[in-house]
């Protein structure tokens, strides 16, 4: 008599072996495979097939696993330099399109050469810049965990005196975001500016120390959301919480720390209004 | 995890990475690139292993994501007979076999991908449901749908070449 509690999938289970912790369930099947035979020639089918899956595709037996492992983790080294020339790639073109022919904001463009200066793409890219990597302590750094970016990485990138920290975020779909921070002269009042071009997103703003750039491939809405999200303090700081050792000091207002000729952008200059 | 032991325990799923990725795009070279890239991809975000599920179903999670990016971006889908053909017809012992082989992995090419993926975790690897459906990213109640629709397009393949090699003997 057929137990008409089980289906088909039964049938595959049992011949996938996944009934072995439902012992009584397996029993069931194994009675309806006495009585049907329709139902053995199925599950006959399935061992079969499976047998013949194994057989056409062996594991392969040339060891190559650790050939591939060292190899990756010898690409894996070498990252560091990559993302620079990457990130510096993606910089420089916003740099290149002329930062002056963004919009930023909603008001027109304009030219703002504290930005320029911080996301130089020269300073980013050049051989004489030094990027020195520390332990991820994420201190000082904006936090995106609401937006499910973990912070991976940071680094200190300096040339001629100008230092910026660079942190990076992943989430777990493997996107990277990345937020330049620079010291600022002068505290200004907090504001976003955003601007898009080639599907390259860039968001800057300051709070009362620091310049930052949030960028990453995707829409002006996904930057600008990441943005909020990395401009909100973080309620409590972990207990026992290292402090970042690469974290940058405030610079003293001054001319010629952000650059050549570089003033520092007024709050118009970055909402665009 | 030191660094050293997470390397090991992934050299140890290279080759269940390279049989999946070769059964999955039906070619040893593309399955072999496949896996190494998912090797790599794998060492590169360790960090966003978690450790409640298996390294196992993680590696296979990325290749077969990997696999899925590279799929959107191919034009034609990749044949895989004459691979497996040429590498089994070396055993001269089991044509017979062999001959069943082929036309199995020739309807195993015939099968929607997402049923292939399927079929191919639980069949080869002997991965449970609930690890083979995290893999492809979809429920339990699916992934035993998309395995039960494999075998049974299988099946009806299979049943008719088995009954003409019965006849030519």
């Amino acid at each position: 008599m057929v137990d008409r509690h089980l289906t088909d999938l039964d049938l595959v289970a049992y011949a996938d072996g996944r009934l072995e912790r439902d012992p009584a369930r397996r029993k069931r099947v194994e009675q309806w495979l006495e009585n049907d035979p329709a139902a053995r020639e199925k599950a006959e089918a399935y061992l079969v097939q499976s047998r013949l899956l194994r057989d056409a595709y062996p594991l392969p037996d040339d060891d190559v696993a650790e050939e591939w492992v060292e190899r990756a983790v010898a690409k894996r080294a070498r990252p560091r330099y990559r993302q620079l020339t990457r990130v510096a790639a993606g910089v420089a073109l916003a740099v290149a399109c002329g930062f002056a022919g963004w919009t930023l904001g909603r008001g027109d463009a304009s030219s703002n050469p504290h930005l320029e200066a911080f996301l130089d793409g020269e300073l980013l890219g050049s051989p004489e810049a030094s990027a020195s990597s520390g332990p991820v302590a994420p201190g000082s750094a904006p936090t995106l965990d609401a937006a499910g970016f973990r912070l991976v990485d940071q680094q200190e990138i300096t040339k001629n005196g100008q230092r910026v920290m660079r942190f990076i975020y992943e989430n777990e779909e493997g996107a990277v975001a990345q937020i330049f921070q620079q010291p600022r002269p002068q505290p200004l009042p907090p504001q976003v500016a955003v601007a898009q071009r080639d599907g390259t997103s860039l968001a800057v703003w300051e709070d009362d120390a620091y310049s930052y750039g949030l960028v990453i491939q995707g829409s002006v809405d996904t930057v600008r959301k990441l943005a909020g999200v990395a401009r909100q303090k973080p309620a409590v700081a972990a207990a026992g919480q290292q402090t970042d050792h690469l974290a940058l000091e405030p610079l003293p207002a001054g001319p010629g720390r952000m650059g050549p000729g570089a003033t520092a952008p007024t709050a118009d200059a970055l909402s665009g209004g | 995890m030191k660094d050293a032991d997470l390397q090991w325990l992934i050299a140890r799923e290279i080759p269940h990475l390279r049989r999946y990725g070769r059964a999955l795009s039906g070619s040893p070279d593309e399955g072999d690139d496949l896996a190494q890239a998912a090797v790599e991809r794998a060492l590169t975000k360790r960090h966003l292993w978690r450790r409640d599920g298996t390294l196992r179903s993680w590696l296979f999670k990325i290749q077969y994501r990997l696999y899925v990016e590279r799929r959107r971006t191919l034009a034609s889908k990749l044949t895989v007979q004459d691979t497996v053909a040429a590498e089994q017809l070396e055993t001269p012992a089991r044509q017979e076999q062999v001959l069943t082989c082929k036309s199995l992995v020739s309807a195993m090419d015939d099968l929607p991908d997402d049923q292939r993926a399927a079929l191919l975790l639980v069949a080869l690897d002997e991965m449970p449901y609930d690890e083979a459906a995290d893999v492809l990213g979809v429920p339990i109640g699916t992934l035993r749908s998309r395995i039960f629709r494999a075998r049974e397009a299988l099946r009806s393949r299979l049943v008719p070449a088995r009954a003409r090699l019965r006849r030519v003997k």
